[in-house]
């Protein structure tokens, strides 16, 4: 008899033991988020979709020095450089297989001009694989759509202090 | 020279050198390892750089060891403690003003001031001062200036090591790149405003240590680690220098640098070579066959146009025989190719109707050649110019033709004070090095030479001891008496006496060499000019054995090896001639096939059977004739009467456009093969980059044509027609295609031994002009430029890019004409407008355009009956 109750108030006692520490989570705290109802939030330091900056007054700061394509391990950058009006060292092309990248951070290490960078997009799946080249035009628009969104403080990460000025060597 | 040897020790180990060498040369020649920036081999030592530090013994300080001559019994040591600091002071030296410009600068990768400053440098800096800017134009963030038309200069990166400058001057004789200054303020540049231009520039580019001369064609291109390096060889002149060809995946070849092969270049490139010969990555090139349709070009897939060829040779072939059939090649393509198209068009089409010479008016028949094949028993390497005392250059303005032929001369008369004699109808300019001009009237080349042979015979100048006196000599002496000294002057504008003093200094010369131009001895008498010069030769006894030679220069890449290997009429390959017995029996054996009995026609015969109907199809490969062709109006009425004209060329030309079909071809770095260079020397070349889609290699395309034709062609590669073709020669036979070695093999295709013999040389001379049209025209290539080629290279056009009309001083003052003004330059034929060059290498008289334009071509003022051309000049 006895061994009957305690089985019957096994039975029926958890039940309320277990709802129990349902109920203590449903006021908690959520850790996961509404996504994609809600923005993701990442950390300063998230090695997301690459871009290409731009000084303040506009001009790009990459020189076309090839570091970051060495840099690369998986060889998923190429750059070809050409001389604009004022006898500068500027891209021509900057090309980056965003499907072979392994979002290292190696190329935004080896940049001497803090031109490219690793941001927090993270949505960019693609119907094609020949969509996944970026184009220096669209890592650019990457940059201008981080101050945009900077400016309008959607975005308030930020991880390093840019030189506002061209690094003189001299 | 002193050859005695100096024992001395370094690091410990033993080292023997020639007496006269440096600490530096003697480490080097051990394979110990000392860091420099301003020393070169070819070089004076300067010592401007301090970075060659060493310890010696008993020294109290460290030595810089390229200037500092080894002694018997010294002690150095290279690598203590105490070296190693200065050379790590010496490099934070540099460093003070180098600018960190690595990411912007062209040499980066290349550097040899990165390398060392990897190795021995500091690896932070200590400097925090502003470094000293030399700002160009506050315009450019980058201070390049543009100090000639292919070099940039970026004064902030120089550390003043003086390479460029003293190559410039060393080397080459010129002076028009300079150090200015002094202290902080030396720099480097071209006086007389950023003119910096000569044959030999884009070496200063190689040779500078740092990025501070950078060439244009390579200015922020492509990294040097992105590309690939394939040993190659120049095609374009006769000299085969070597280089390296760099290579990227998506541009194509870039650029070239140099390849030291001591027995040539010595490490030095000229710049039709260096900067001309990128042309392979052009936008015009032709990318698939074409048929034409109307007047517009199909494009078509390689098995209809060789099929559409195919038949269209076998149509011919049944209507009106293998003889209504020829075909041309071009001498720059390599021996593999040509031995294939030889054995195309022997045993695939059946003809002997094959030539590769399309920019002459006088071709050697088989007799003159055999005469040739004959004195190139004389020749002399290249390496051994520079240990003549004299040397007679006749019949070519060097100086353009061989660029690098000429740095050996000029290496000779700075260091063993050679001596140049130059006969030409234009002068010879060497900088700042002497030559001894002696300019005939255009035409007078075998009034000259003859001239000479009487002089030397008169005089006695020969010697006694010569193998062929008695009553063959006397008669042969009293041949040369049936021209007086009269007629002689009158048709080479110089004077008895001028004659006499060039000839008493090639026979009172030790050691003389002759080279003899391409312009000479396939000019209009040439095969004359050609006994005359083995005359002159084996009379002073200056016939290469022991002492003298002969040099005769073939001008472009291949044309000695398109020789050897039966691109002429009668000669099939390996030098055997069509009626020798058993080099036939040889060769058809080998090809499995019966060759054409029938005589073939060189180009001009070959013209002249297609204007009488009797050639109904012909095969260009890689020639360019209606801008070669020293007739415009007559090759092009010729090209139109042809039935099947098919062209293989690298670019649409002005021929491929009138072509029935075009195959595209490959060019030197598509492709691999030899190449046979004016001293005889096969080099090979290696494939650096591939051709463009859809291109096949040259090689195959004539394989499969064959194939289509029906003769068995069964090739997996160039090296495997390269071990077919040997075969044929006892000389060759001995190659191997791996082993040719990086300095290439001499191969002479003939036994070796000269027996001197003296020809009865006919006098000559070109009529003279008229009233009408005073000026003779002499046309030939720019240094620049090689045919209309480099008219598909930026640089090239970019130096010269217009014909200007080579006028002397003299002539412009009669004239009333300045520099860069237009002129009217009319013959019986046509006229043209081009600007005018003052040019004092122009003697009165006498006018030079350049062949080089396919826009302004000087084809179309020239007429292939008269020997030579006249115009009349008149203010536009």
């Amino acid at each position: 008899m006895a061994d009957l109750i305690r089985i019957l108030a096994s039975i029926f006692l958890a039940i309320p033991k277990g709802l129990a520490t349902t109920f203590k989570h449903l006021f908690r705290k959520t850790i996961t988020i509404d996504y994609p109802r809600k923005p993701a939030k990442f950390a300063p330091r998230y090695r997301g979709l690459h871009y290409l900056t731009r000084y303040p007054d506009g001009e790009e700061r990459c020189v076309a020095c090839g570091l970051c394509a060495i840099a690369c391990p998986s060889d998923c950058i190429y750059l070809e450089p050409e001389e604009n009006e004022r006898g500068e060292r500027v891209a021509k092309l900057y090309e980056i297989d965003e499907i072979r990248c392994i979002f290292c951070g190696y190329c935004e290490e080896a940049c001497p001009e803090e031109a490219i960078r690793l941001g927090w997009e993270f949505e960019f799946s693609q119907y094609d694989r020949k969509n996944f080249v970026w184009t220096k035009e669209m890592l650019l628009e990457n940059f201008d759509k981080l101050e945009k969104g900077r400016a309008k403080g959607f975005i308030r990460e930020k991880k390093f202090q840019f030189r506002a000025e061209p690094e003189t060597y001299f | 020279m002193d050859n005695s040897k100096v024992k001395l020790t370094i690091d410990d180990r033993e080292v023997e050198v020639p007496k006269d060498s440096t600490i530096l040369e003697a480490a080097l020649s051990v394979g110990i390892d000392i860091p420099y920036f301003c020393w070169h081999p070819n070089l004076e030592s300067v010592g401007a750089c301090r970075m060659c530090l060493v310890e010696v013994e008993k020294m109290p300080k460290l030595v810089a060891s390229c200037v500092n001559p080894v002694a018997e019994g010294m002690v150095v040591h290279t690598n203590t403690e105490k070296v190693i600091k200065a050379r790590e002071k010496v490099l934070e030296f540099v460093l003070t003003n180098h600018p960190l410009d690595c990411p912007t600068c062209d040499k980066g990768g290349e550097c040899d001031l990165q390398d060392l400053t990897y190795d021995h440098g500091p690896m932070m800096t200590r400097y925090r001062e502003d470094k000293v800017r030399w700002i160009v134009d506050t315009h450019y963030r980058f201070d390049d200036l543009q100090l000639g038309p292919l070099i940039y200069r970026n004064q902030n990166r120089c550390i003043t090591c003086f390479r460029c400058v003293r190559i410039t001057r060393e080397i080459f004789g010129y002076s028009d790149l300079g150090v200015f200054g002094r202290g902080s303020k030396t720099h480097i540049s071209a006086p007389g405003g950023e003119k910096f231009l000569n044959e030999f520039s884009g070496n200063t580019v190689e040779y500078c240590p740092v990025g501070a001369l950078t060439a244009r064609n390579f200015r922020y291109k492509i990294r040097p680690w992105l590309c690939e390096q394939t040993p190659t060889v120049c095609p374009m002149c006769g000299d085969g220098c070597n280089m390296t060809a760099w290579s990227h995946q998506r541009k194509g070849h870039i650029r070239n640098t140099s390849r030291r092969n001591d027995s040539i270049d010595e490490g030095m490139l000229c710049d039709r070579g260096r900067f001309g010969s990128v042309f392979s990555n052009h936008p015009d090139r032709i990318k698939s066959p074409m048929i034409k349709e109307g007047d517009t070009f199909r494009e078509v897939q390689w098995e209809e146009a060789l099929g559409f060829i195919a038949e269209g040779i076998k149509k011919i072939k049944s209507e009106s025989g293998p003889e209504a059939l020829g075909g041309i090649a071009s001498d720059l393509v390599s021996n593999e190719e040509a031995y294939l198209f030889s054995r195309l068009m022997r045993q695939g089409v059946g003809t002997n109707n094959l030539d590769f010479r399309g920019d002459r008016k006088s071709l050697l028949g088989a007799g003159a050649l055999k005469i040739l094949f004959e004195m190139q028993k004389m020749s002399v390497p290249l390496e051994k110019v520079a240990s003549f005392d004299t040397v007679f250059v006749i019949g070519t303005d060097i100086a353009s033709t061989h660029p690098i032929y000429t740095m050996w001369l000029k290496r000779g008369i700075r260091k063993a004070g050679l001596r140049v004699l130059a006969a030409n109808s234009r002068k010879l300019d060497f900088g700042i090095y002497s030559v001894q001009n002696f300019t005939y009237r255009p035409g007078g080349e075998l009034a000259l030479l003859l001239g000479l042979l009487k002089v030397i015979v008169k005089e006695k100048l020969y010697s006694d001891a010569g193998p062929f006196r008695g009553g063959q000599f006397s008669r042969w002496a009293n041949s040369l008496q049936k021209t007086n000294y009269d007629t002689i002057a009158a048709s080479c504008g110089l004077s008895e006496e001028r004659i006499s003093i060039l000839a008493r200094a090639l026979a009172e010369s030790e050691n003389c060499l002759f080279v003899v131009g391409q312009d000479l001895w396939e000019g209009p008498l040439g095969s004359s000019c050609l006994l005359a010069i083995n005359d002159l030769a084996v009379l002073t006894e200056n016939n290469g054995n022991p002492r003298g030679g002969v040099n005769l220069l073939f001008d472009s890449g291949n044309y000695l090896g398109a020789l050897n290997w039966g691109l002429t009429p009668d000669y099939l390959p390996a030098r055997r001639h069509r009626e020798d017995k058993v080099g036939r029996e040889k060769i058809e054996s080998l090809w499995n096939c019966r060759l054409p009995e029938a005589e073939g026609f060189d180009t001009i015969k070959m013209l002249e059977q297609i204007r009488k109907g009797n050639i109904k199809g012909l095969y260009l490969y890689q020639s360019d004739l209606l801008c070669d062709f020293p007739d415009w109006e007559y090759i092009h009425d010729c090209l139109s009467k042809l039935d099947l004209l098919i062209v293989h060329e690298l670019f649409l030309t002005e021929t491929a456009k009138m072509a029935t079909v075009i195959l595209p071809a490959t060019s030197f770095v598509e492709t691999e093969g030899t190449f046979t260079n004016t001293e005889g020397r096969i080099q090979r070349f290696q494939r650096g980059a591939a051709p463009s889609k859809g291109v096949r290699e040259s090689w195959q395309t004539l394989s499969r044509l064959a194939q289509k034709l029906g003769a068995e062609f069964v090739y997996e590669n160039p090296p495997e027609i390269f071990r077919e073709m040997v075969t044929l020669s006892s000389d060759a036979a001995g190659l191997d295609y791996d082993k040719l070695g990086a300095r290439g093999r001499i191969v002479a295709l003939a036994e070796r031994v000269f027996e001197p013999a003296l020809y009865e040389v006919e006098f000559d001379s070109y009529t003279s002009g008229d009233s009408d049209y005073p000026y003779p025209l002499l046309t030939g290539d720019l240094v620049y430029h090689l045919r209309h080629l480099t008219n598909y290279n930026e640089d090239m056009m970019l130096v010269a890019p217009e014909a200007h009309l080579e006028i002397s001083p003299e002539d412009a003052k009669s004239l009333e004409l300045k520099e860069d003004d237009t002129v009217r330059v009319e013959s019986a034929r046509g006229a043209l407008e081009v600007k005018v060059a003052i040019s004092k290498k122009s003697p009165p008289g006498v006018v030079f355009l350049p062949r080089n334009y396919s826009d302004k071509n000087v084809n179309k003022l020239r007429d292939r009956e008269k020997t030579l051309d006249y115009v009349r000049i008149a203010k536009a």
